[in-house]
């Protein structure tokens, strides 16, 4: 493996579900907000003022620390033209970019495939949890997709003392053997990779030591999975997680519901950012936090439903912190059928991540040009 | 629609509910107890990869949202189950005893949990087998005047009675088509004279017995006619001993006189509940397109009518598991009557 | 090892199934091979899934509303229905008519789609393609909706020419032209759905299909070279007829039943693997006057079929279907089975929700280096466990024949799982791991653990991942 250590680095925390920004950033001296919120409102005393019109939800302490560090840009009104309030369509279409026709190439996929052409790394990008995100996928570009990072690897089922023998076997079965025709070619490949990947995810943990205790949850332990193998330095370039599928979907019980799961997840990325920090490995890395959609304006007495215009975190060392974009317009006719409007395409997020901080060209990745922002 | 036959009718009041994961609203809802003061407690069942909906609803007859207790537990690789204290898995009925604790059935776990009525859980029981006291997939559960709870005891195709701890009393029914027997029963009541009726689910009947377990009459044959069933899994009695039945397969509510003859059903007129105008509030564009939505009129209909239950003022509460709701009728005395009884 | 007519029938329940135990295969192989694929082509003869009895466990499959709910059901079916063949062929046109739930959103509407394609996937092709073209989620899917006499949307034309009845082109040549594409649209416009009600507040309800006459482009068109005032019916009417259709069916089936091919985006330059056993087919198709189990019978009664042993990668939904099917679980209701469910998902196969309208592509495009993970842990866990009544079964069967040599209980484990052989190299290694535990005591519980493990093995191997 070449020497990768200074290469730029992004992880992706994905909260699936659709988190509600305007009690993520709270635009709490606005009337129309608590007109819209009789029932699933921040109050305005519990709020962590930015400034005199917006700030933070307080289950978000831990970010606004980061954020008055200047690591957090806070990106508002997010989200793209016609905006579709299906969870599977439009995180589909975040993982795409491609909101006019359904599309199966992940952008994530494609950057891989960017950096590395040939397939040389079979870790450039590793997934934390079951099941490949789209916007990993893309054909021809191997993704590990790791659901325990302590037990990754091929066989797992198998007891302790048979596995080494078991792995044995395994590697000479998989071993290239001639005139067996190319698909068998090609799994014999396939096997030697995974097995090659798991052999080196194994050792992240070996390789990890850190004074910071992570929280017990999902979330949590993934950030602390994405964290060892970034330290690690296996020359991974994109790291991916997700909140537990659906789980900002807070259409009842939001108040309890929605503070419980950004405790979990802010303490999860101020863990991660004092780990970094702790092993001298945050100035490489930039984390991305986003979700599909924002939520309704108005609440539905319990909860919120899905809407449009959300709002994306990115976080890191090299991050020029503050708010980007306008926050969107409360009154109602500026709404888009009851929903935030977007201010600023997602494409255009992803772009300036992918060019001036991966350093390429994004064009071709999220299809097309977008104005890109200056949190970088 | 207000069907009229022997001059008592079904009188559609209101709805209940709206499609919820946690909070005011159910997520297949499968059974209901009446408490005091207009309170209800509504079992969800959810779908399994979402255990979170799986709880215990508690609001009143007016749609005021009380609270939830029993949580749903991640059955991920079924051997591996935590079933803790209070867990709910499969959650097939509820009933209160007199002092209004709450019991709870779950058919998978062969467990019955014990919760105050305000959802504190107090305590559990049950032995999976089929000696006597011993169950297999509880299903239907209802305190009588001693109280002591008679229980569908299902796949053992037998009613048992327990004390409230769980003390084996009695029990009746074999598994067979003939008089007294069952296949795989699901709903039960008593009515005022103790006498039990149960909802004998595949074989598209209702059994009325003693209180002893004596076989008194069915009712209900196969098909989709007046009378007929299909696959009925409530049951419920009035004070006046007017029967109700839940009939599932299709998706209607029947009513019959006390000797079994058909009165009336109706395949619901469901409207829009308190919590379902919060919702379509939030989400302004619906009114607008449930004006112009082709067959809105399908939205009265009943779809998975799987549970019922009638309250001391004649209120029939119908559980709808696949629409979340649960549509609130009255029995109407013919009013030429002045109001008086038949 | 296992005789002919075993591994013969492993071979068709395998294809035109999801596998069988070795019991069941020696029950059909008592049969005759004949009569088996002729039961299989008699769904109807045999009993569909109690219903009622599965709602009232399964409480959401009456709503059926999640694509995580759907994609239970859908592996409860494909583990247990009597009909394997119908099941098989559900998958089939799924994997072509794609409909998504990245669109779609409600699964039961998917769903509707699917029993349809239990109804008439193996009957007539057009009447096939009929209902496709009125079924609510393929005309939401694609936009047909949105077409208009005076605007039209070309997506549902296009693709039911591209990808749903005759490709793009064959024998090096095109099948259709631009012109036809939008012709065929126009003949389409007016096809669209009734006003949803509303998601909220009680759930979705069924769409309903709805022909808009003041939509409906009268006009003449000209399509395929026939010129007259078509509407959709006969478009359908005129693709079924050309040769391009009777191509389409047969390559589709050649590379779902018989043996990978290339992806359908080459087809128009890449002749088929076996030009006469396509050619067979497509005689079967015309003669039988469009039907789709005329060519089933024929080919699955053929030597090409035959002799075409483990020619194809399975997919996700065989590979999941088909361990569960050995290991006798799930075999009646019960919690946990949404997470075997997801496991098709994890494997790169989401089901009701593929990545395309092209659906997914088969074959090698199967297996990457972290799908491949997946399907090696799941299966190896799954025989692993030795409490699954297939697993025991297996145990006891050897046991019971007193197999305590080390090759043999290798050959017989590959005879258990379907027939299978393996290269003598592996196969070496298998008996070496073997030998190198100890001796094999039959009936203890000790027998059973390692025959697990050679189990284990043999789903580990590059053979095993195919069908």
């Amino acid at each position: 493996m070449t020497s990768t250590k200074k290469d730029p680095v992004l992880a992706v925390l994905q909260l699936s579900g659709g988190n509600d920004a305007l009690n993520t950033i709270v635009p709490y001296s606005n009337p129309l907000y608590a007109d819209n919120r009789p029932s699933v409102r921040v109050s305005e005393d519990q709020v962590l003022p930015i400034n005199d019109s917006v700030g933070f939800n307080p289950a978000l302490a831990p970010i606004k620390e980061l954020y008055d560090q200047g690591k957090v840009a806070i990106i508002q009104g997010v989200g793209y033209p016609n905006p579709n309030r299906s969870h599977f369509r439009s995180m589909d279409i975040w993982h795409t970019c491609e909101p006019e026709q359904v599309g199966s190439e992940g952008w994530l996929g494609r950057a891989i495939r960017d950096l590395d052409p040939q397939g040389e790394n079979v870790l450039t990008g590793v997934n934390f949890g079951r099941g490949l995100p789209r916007s990993l996928a893309a054909p021809g570009v191997p993704v590990a997709s790791v659901g325990n990072l302590e037990t990754y690897g091929v066989l797992t089922g198998i007891e302790d003392d048979q596995r080494t023998d078991a792995l044995d076997i395994f590697s000479r079965m998989y071993s290239p053997a001639m005139g067996r025709g190319p698909v068998m070619d090609y799994l014999s490949h396939t096997g030697m990779d995974a097995l090659k990947g798991a052999d080196i995810l194994s050792t992240a943990p070996e390789k990890y030591s850190s004074s910071v205790e992570y929280g017990n949850n999902s979330v949590a332990q993934y950030m602390r999975n994405i964290a060892q193998t970034h330290i690690a330095e296996f020359g991974t370039r994109f790291l991916y997680t997700t909140a537990p599928y659906n789980s900002f979907d807070t259409h009842a019980g939001q108040m309890v519901g929605h503070s419980s799961l950004w405790r979990e997840v802010s303490a999860a990325v101020h863990d991660f950012y004092t780990d970094l920090t702790e092993n001298n490995a945050a100035d490489n890395m930039v984390l991305l936090v986003f979700t599909e959609f924002g939520r309704r304006v108005h609440d539905n007495g319990s909860g919120t439903d899905h809407g449009s215009g959300g709002v994306a975190f990115v976080i890191g060392d090299s991050v020029k912190g503050g708010l980007y974009g306008e926050y969107p317009s409360l009154a109602q006719d500026k709404l888009l059928e009851g929903d935030l409007h977007f201010n600023n395409d997602f494409r255009g997020l992803y772009s300036t991540l992918l060019e001036k901080w991966i350093g390429i060209d994004a064009k071709s990745v999220v299809g097309g040009n977008f104005e890109q922002m200056d949190f970088l | 629609m207000t069907t009229q036959a022997l001059g008592v009718s079904l009188q559609y009041s209101h709805s209940i509910g709206r499609g919820e994961f946690s909070g005011p609203g159910f997520r297949n809802p499968v059974a209901i107890a009446r408490g005091e003061d207009d309170m209800m407690y509504v079992v969800n069942r959810s779908y399994e990869y979402r255990p979170d909906g799986k709880r215990v609803t508690i609001c009143t007859v007016d749609e005021d949202y009380i609270g939830e207790f029993a949580r749903g537990v991640h059955t991920a690789g079924v051997t591996d189950i935590v079933t803790e204290d209070g867990s709910l898995i499969w959650p097939t009925s509820v009933t209160l005893d007199r002092s209004g604790n709450v019991y709870i059935a779950d058919e998978w776990l062969n467990r019955i949990s014990i919760f105050t009525k305000d959802g504190e859980w107090i305590g559990k029981w049950g032995t999976e087998g089929s000696a006597d006291g011993e169950i297999n997939s509880p299903s239907g559960m209802v305190f009588d005047a001693d109280d002591n709870l008679l229980m569908v005891d299902s796949k053992n195709n037998r009613v048992q009675k327990f004390t409230k701890d769980g003390n084996f009393i009695s029990g009746f029914g074999s598994a067979g088509a003939g008089d007294g027997q069952f296949n795989l029963p699901w709903g039960i009541d008593v009515d005022t004279d103790g006498n039990i009726y149960v909802a004998d689910w595949r074989n598209d009947r209702i059994q009325k017995f003693s209180k002893d377990g004596e076989f008194l009459m069915k009712f209900g044959s196969t098909g989709s006619e007046p009378g007929e069933m299909n696959r009925p899994t409530g049951v419920a009695v009035d004070r006046t001993g007017m029967i109700y039945v839940a009939d599932w397969g299709n998706e209607r509510l029947q009513m019959f006189d006390p000797a079994g003859g058909f009165v009336t059903l109706t395949t619901g007129e469901g409207t829009i509940s308190k919590w379902g105008k919060d919702k379509l509030d939030a989400n302004g564009e619906m009114w607008k397109e449930r004006e112009i939505a082709q067959g809105i009129e399908r939205e009265r209909d009943f779809w998975g009518p799987v549970a019922v239950t009638v309250d001391d003022q004649d209120r029939v509460f119908v559980v709808e598991s696949c629409r979340n709701r649960i549509q609130v009728y009255r029995r109407q005395e013919p009013t030429f009557r002045g109001g008086g009884r038949l | 090892m296992a005789s002919a007519d075993i591994e013969l029938m492993a071979h068709l329940m395998r294809r035109a199934g999801f596998g069988a135990t070795y019991e069941e295969l020696e029950k059909y192989a008592a049969k005759g091979y004949e009569a088996v694929v002729d039961e299989l082509l008699s769904p109807m003869e045999q009993p569909d899934l109690e219903m009622d009895l599965l709602e009232r466990y399964f409480v959401d499959w009456k709503e059926m509303n999640a694509l995580e709910v759907n994609q239970a059901y859908l592996t409860y079916r494909m583990i247990n229905s009597e009909r394997p063949l119908q099941e098989k062929m559900t998958l089939f046109w799924h994997g072509i008519f794609c409909v998504g739930n990245s669109k779609c959103e409600h699964g039961r509407q998917i769903q509707h789609q699917l029993d349809m394609f239990r109804e008439l996937g193996m009957g007539s092709f057009p009447k096939l393609l009929l209902a496709l073209s009125v079924d609510p989620a393929m005309v939401f899917y694609l936009d047909n909706c949105m077409s208009h006499k005076d605007a039209i949307n070309e997506n549902f034309g296009r693709e039911l020419l591209e990808l749903f009845a005759m490709g793009v082109g064959m024998d090096g040549h095109a099948n259709y032209t631009e012109e036809d594409v939008k012709e065929c649209a126009r003949a389409f416009t007016g096809w669209t759905i009734a006003n949803a009600i509303p998601r909220y507040p009680y759930g979705r309800f069924p769409s309903q299909f709805a022909f808009n006459a003041a939509d409906h482009d009268y006009g003449e068109k000209t399509f395929q070279g026939e010129t007259g005032n078509f509407n959709g019916d006969d478009i359908i009417e005129i693709i079924v007829r050309q040769p391009s259709a009777a191509r389409f069916i047969a390559r589709h089936l050649y590379n779902f039943f018989v043996a990978d091919e290339p992806q359908i985006p080459a087809w128009q330059g890449t002749p088929p693997r076996d030009m006469a056993a396509i050619k067979e087919m497509e005689d079967a198709y015309f003669e039988s006057n469009y039907d789709l189990t005329a060519m089933l019978r024929v080919m699955f009664n053929s030597d090409w079929f035959k002799n075409a042993r483990f020619e194809k990668v399975k997919s996700p939904a065989e590979t999941v279907a088909g361990t569960m099917r050995l290991v006798k679980d799930f075999t009646s209701p019960k919690p946990g089975l949404h997470p075997i469910a997801m496991e098709i998902r994890y494997m790169g196969q989401d089901l009701m929700n593929p990545p395309t309208v092209e659906g997914w592509h088969t074959g090698q495009e199967w297996i990457d280096s972290g799908t491949l993970v997946e399907r090696i842990n799941f299966t190896a866990d799954q025989m692993g466990n030795v409490t699954l009544p297939g697993v025991k079964d297996i145990i006891s069967r050897l046991s019971s024949e007193g197999i305590n040599q080390p090759g043999a209980v290798v050959n017989r484990c590959l005879d258990m799982l379907g027939a299978y052989t393996l290269p003598e190299e592996t196969r070496t290694y298998l008996v070496d791991y073997i030998s190198k535990a100890g001796e094999l005591h039959p009936g203890t519980e000790a027998y059973g653990g390692q025959i697990a493990q050679i189990l284990q093995l043999i789903v580990a191997t590059q053979e095993y991942q195919f069908a």
